[in-house]
């Protein structure tokens, strides 16, 4: 595998972050978490959506989520992902994590006391 | 863990069918988001535009998706697999030339492994709980003054007599059960429609007591070994199949073996030959057919009938225990009335597994061969293997190139041996297959050449044959790749991709290594071949006495094997009857002459013992008692035995005259140690009047090749005082015929003759000595001819290899050649350089394997004929003269290329 930058590695963690937190509310096809990370963010983190599907899969091929093809409500034919148990073990684990180090940043960012 | 492994294996089983998905979810994406476009008031085309800027390069995110996949490890193999097989394709010779040894190796094996299972390891089928069931083995003294046998030594046997097997089946709580069994040769029906059988006669607890059930009618039972009973048969479902088709058909009908007829009532299941290895047409129960055979006297003691005894251990009973209150039962029964004094009171029964083979006696010639044969086969599969292990290893220094561009593509050396043991063992896996081919064809014709007798179960293939084919596919694919994956996964192999040259002496010890290997064990074998063909031409020409081309025996009546020693209601033959029938035999085409005897010519059969005393010794002065045979006047000339001294019979020899008789040379050597045996004195069946010896004969063959055991022959017409020997002769007798021209054509018009004159006599038996001396000589033949060719393939292997391996190196070398060629070095001295190379290769297999041989040497010991030495220099020296030359044979072609090396092109490359 390509060593990735710390920046992508960092926008890897928070986008696989950004997926579970998603899948929260329950099951939601790709599209629909595009949608809801933008909205969610307020259009704050751009993503160009495709490099949205990598992920997805790789989320899969871990075992956090779980996909199906099911109908939309608008009567087409969609994937839908769902969080599963590991999933949701996973999401607590990064939350954590992301906290901890946004919690640093914010320390490091603050002009000293 | 588990969720992720069925992903991955999803994904390797139905990538096309994902790739499309992941379209299809592309697809919905980019309509989706276009559709959110046109809602906001974009017109369509614009709104499908935006939306794919939006998403980002299709074809890329396609690729990391696929890459988030991963690759299982069965999409890598079947990869592999793909790559093994393109390669194959485009190698088809190397590939054929692999695939086709490793397949005569494993297939070869195969049926080998199978056979060894079955003689040594699996019990006899259908027999209940067979871990419980144990053979009897009694030691025990033979006193030196039973029947004149002349030794007191120990023997070990798997019988007992009736009364000691009496004893077993007294109360005992660690026995559950006992049964017993004696196999023998019968006739079945009379005259021309006769026929031979083996029959088992058995207790009538034998077939509860193994737990076996019929596939038709009913098994023999308690209450049918009773002379107030019916007397029932029941048959072998080969016998069944052979003589009576239908297992319908079979039930209700007769048998007939001396003069009882048998109704049958059952029939076994196929492959079922109770607890012996040897194949069984019919059981009958030991009352009928004992006391038919013996009168009533079978059951005393020392009438030499024996049983073999099984016991079923009762559950929780140790060995131990059991043996030790049969040991004391057996004791004590002899302890009683009604035993000879001359038993051995102290006689111990240990007990051994069901199968005979597994007892403590040591292996006979018979079981030995197997064993031998399937060493020799393990040798040509570690030849072949080492031969496929070679040519990879040739494959992989021809690759280099290859093998140099797919690690620079970034193959890695992980990837590269993975790649070599893949193509190994597809190439094993694909001559697995083609090997089970051969063991099909194969199997059937080696065991039954090894062990005719031997009941085999119907199909060669069985599980264990293909379980080992399976793991030697495995272990040979695996073990083969090992020495070129190692050498190619090292990085000096590969990593020279711009030159041609250099690398070729890389690996070149390990190749070296394999062509020592393969020619040693080519020595192996090929001496293998020379000590068994030496004894095999040393018993060829093994003079058996008598002059065996144009004889044929004829064993009157049926009574070879056991006889109606007691109790017998009147002779079936008389001296009249024996008479017309040598006169009726006299008279047909191309005989010759017929002569009598009452043991027939080599083959044991109808030998007789009695006491018998020399005057002037203490005791009998030889190694196995003397036997007897009554025969006429002619015998010796007829049979073609040489008077050495003295004379033979003559029409005088008598009642009333003087008692004469001729010993043979072994007898005579042994008693009076080369000092003339005429005039000398025995005393027979304790007369007090003196048999005189009125000459010496050449020792024939009865037995053992070549005969030592001492005979002594007395005139028919003598008669003897003994009532048991002259009830002997009277029905024991064989025709010995001299015939004009080839005696098989004589075999059946002397039948005819016979049938004609008696049609009620029981079936005669006639045998061919010739054919019957090549049956004796059987194991040196079937020895020598698998060594030979075992060792034909080994040697073809080797120089196969070593023309490999000494034409790669010349082709390497090609370049060195033409500028030793331009420095002055003539063609003669190229060409000797290389030859002298692959005769050092063999040289050094040839001391290699002669050291093997030598070692190995100890195992054919005991199967070779008359006690000769495996460690004959002769053989040896023969099987290093075959290697050297095949391999100077096998490296000319190199070594002329090598000596045609073009100095100018040479040159002009520098």
């Amino acid at each position: 595998m390509t060593p990735a930058s710390p920046r992508n590695q960092l926008l890897y963690g928070t986008l696989d972050l950004l997926i579970l937190r998603t899948l929260v509310y329950g099951p939601a096809h790709g599209h629909a978490i595009a949608g809801h990370i933008q909205r969610v963010s307020e259009d704050a983190l751009r993503i160009e959506t495709g490099s949205l599907y990598p992920a997805l899969h790789r989320l899969e091929a871990r075992g956090w989520i779980a996909a199906k093809w099911k109908t939309s409500d608008k009567g087409k034919r969609a994937r839908y992902y769902r969080l599963t148990r590991t999933g949701r073990r996973q999401l607590a684990v990064e939350q954590t994590r992301w906290q901890q180090l946004s919690v640093a940043v914010t320390r490091v960012l603050r002009p000293a006391d | 863990m588990l969720k992720q492994l069925r992903f991955r294996l999803r994904s390797s089983w139905d990538r096309r069918r994902r790739d499309a998905e992941l379209d299809d979810e592309i697809r919905f994406h980019l309509a989706e988001e276009a559709e959110v476009r046109v809602e906001a008031g974009l017109s369509l085309e614009r709104a499908q535009a935006e939306a794919r800027r939006n998403f980002g390069n299709v074809t890329l995110i396609r690729e990391q998706t696929r890459e988030a996949w991963g690759w299982a490890p069965v999409e890598l193999l079947v990869k592999d697999i793909r790559d093994a097989f393109r390669m194959m394709r485009r190698n088809a010779g190397y590939t054929c030339a692999v695939v086709l040894t490793l397949a005569l190796g494993i297939g070869l094996n195969a049926p080998m492994y199978e056979m060894l299972s079955r003689l040594f390891l699996e019990p006899p089928p259908h027999i209940e709980e067979p871990d419980r069931v144990r053979r009897l083995w009694v030691s025990e003294r033979i006193d030196p003054g039973d029947r004149g046998v002349s030794t007191g030594r120990t023997w070990v046997v798997d019988a007992l007599q009736w009364l000691d097997f009496n004893a077993l089946t007294a109360d005992n709580a660690l026995i559950d059960g006992v049964a017993g069994h004696r196999v023998s040769f019968r006739t079945n029906g009379r005259g021309q429609r006769a026929e031979n059988l083996t029959v088992s006669w058995v207790t009538g607890e034998f077939f509860d007591f193994l737990g076996v059930a019929p596939t038709a009618g009913r098994l023999i039972a308690t209450e049918d070994d009773d002379l107030a009973a019916q007397p029932v048969a029941v048959i072998s479902d080969a016998y069944r199949r052979q003589r009576f088709g239908s297992a319908e058909e079979a039930l209700g009908t007769t048998l007939s073996f001396e003069d009882v007829t048998y109704l049958v009532v059952g029939v076994l299941p196929p492959g079922f030959s109770g607890p012996r290895s040897n194949a069984v047409d019919v059981w009958l129960p030991l009352e009928h057919a004992a006391t038919a055979s013996r009168g009533n006297s079978w059951r005393r003691y020392g009438t030499t009938f024996y049983l073999t005894p099984f016991i079923r251990l009762a559950p929780g009973a140790t060995e131990e225990a059991a043996s030790a209150a049969v040991t004391a039962a057996v004791r004590a029964a002899r302890a009683g009335s009604g035993f000879p004094d001359s038993l051995d009171r102290e006689a111990t029964v240990a007990l051994g597994p069901i199968l005979r083979t597994r007892g403590p006696t040591t292996l006979r010639r018979h079981m030995r061969l197997p064993l031998i044969a399937a060493g020799i086969t393990f040798v040509v599969l570690l030849v072949a293997g080492v031969n496929m292990s070679n040519l990879l290893m040739l494959r992989v220094a021809a690759r280099r190139r290859e093998l140099a561009v797919r690690y620079a593509l970034g193959l890695g050396r992980w990837g590269i041996g993975r790649l070599l043991v893949t193509e190994s063992l597809v190439l094993a896996a694909l001559s697995g297959v083609v090997a089970l081919g051969v063991a099909a064809v194969t199997g059937d014709a080696l065991r039954r050449t090894l062990l005719p007798s031997y009941q085999w179960a119907e199909d060669p293939l069985g599980a264990t044959a293909v379980g080992f084919t399976g793991i030697a596919v495995l272990a040979i694919g695996l073990a083969v790749a090992l020495a070129p994956a190692v050498y190619a996964a090292r990085s000096r192999g590969i990593e020279r991709l711009d030159s041609s040259r250099g690398a070729s002496a890389l690996g070149t010890p390990v190749r070296t290594g394999l062509i020592v290997v393969q020619a040693a064990l080519s020595v192996v074998l090929l001496s293998g071949t020379a000590v068994f063909y030496r004894s095999f031409e040393a018993a060829r020409q093994v003079d058996v006495g008598y002059a065996k081309e144009h004889l044929l025996t004829v064993t009157l009546g049926s009574f070879h094997g056991d006889t109606r020693l007691d109790g017998l209601d009147g002779a079936p033959l008389d001296e009249s009857a024996i008479r017309a029938m040598e006169a009726r035999v006299r008279g047909v085409p191309e005989v010759l002459d017929v002569a009598q005897g009452t043991s027939s010519p080599m083959s044991g059969g109808g030998a007789a013992y009695a006491d018998l005393r020399i005057e002037g010794l203490d005791r009998l002065p030889f190694r196995s008692s003397p036997h007897v045979n009554f025969t006429t006047p002619n015998f010796f000339d007829v049979a073609g035995l040489d008077i050495r001294e003295g004379r033979g019979f003559t029409e005088w020899d008598r009642e009333g005259t003087r008692k004469v008789a001729v010993v043979n040379a072994s007898f005579a050597q042994q008693a009076w140690h080369g000092r003339s045996a005429v005039g000398r004195c025995l005393f027979v069946s304790g007369d007090a009047d003196c048999t005189t010896v009125v000459g010496v004969v050449e020792p024939a063959v009865n037995w053992t090749l070549p005969e030592t055991d001492p005979v002594y022959y007395l005139p028919i017409a003598q008669g003897s005082s003994d009532p048991a020997l002259s009830g002997w002769t009277s029905i024991q007798r064989a025709l010995i015929v001299r015939t004009a021209g080839s005696p098989g054509r004589v075999e059946a018009p002397v039948l005819g003759a016979l049938a004609e004159l008696f049609p009620e006599l029981p079936g005669h038996h006639v045998r061919n000595l010739s054919t019957q001396f090549a049956a004796r000589i059987r194991t040196w033949r079937t020895g020598t001819r698998l060594f030979a060719a075992s060792a034909m393939l080994a040697v073809l292997l080797a120089a196969i290899g070593l023309y490999a391996v000494i034409a790669f190196g010349v082709r390497q070398r090609e370049h060195e050649f033409g500028i030793r060629r331009a420095l002055g070095a003539r063609a003669s001295n190229l060409l000797r350089m290389v030859l002298a190379r692959g005769f050092a290769l063999a040289a050094a297999g040839v001391a290699a394997g002669t050291v093997a041989a030598l070692w190995a040497s100890r195992f054919v010991e005991p199967l070779l004929f008359d006690g000769r030495s495996p460690r004959d220099p002769l053989a040896f020296a023969a099987a290093a003269l075959v290697l050297l030359t095949i391999a100077v044979m096998a490296s000319f072609l190199p070594a002329r290329r090598a000596s045609r090396a073009d100095p100018r092109r040479a040159l002009e490359a520098e």
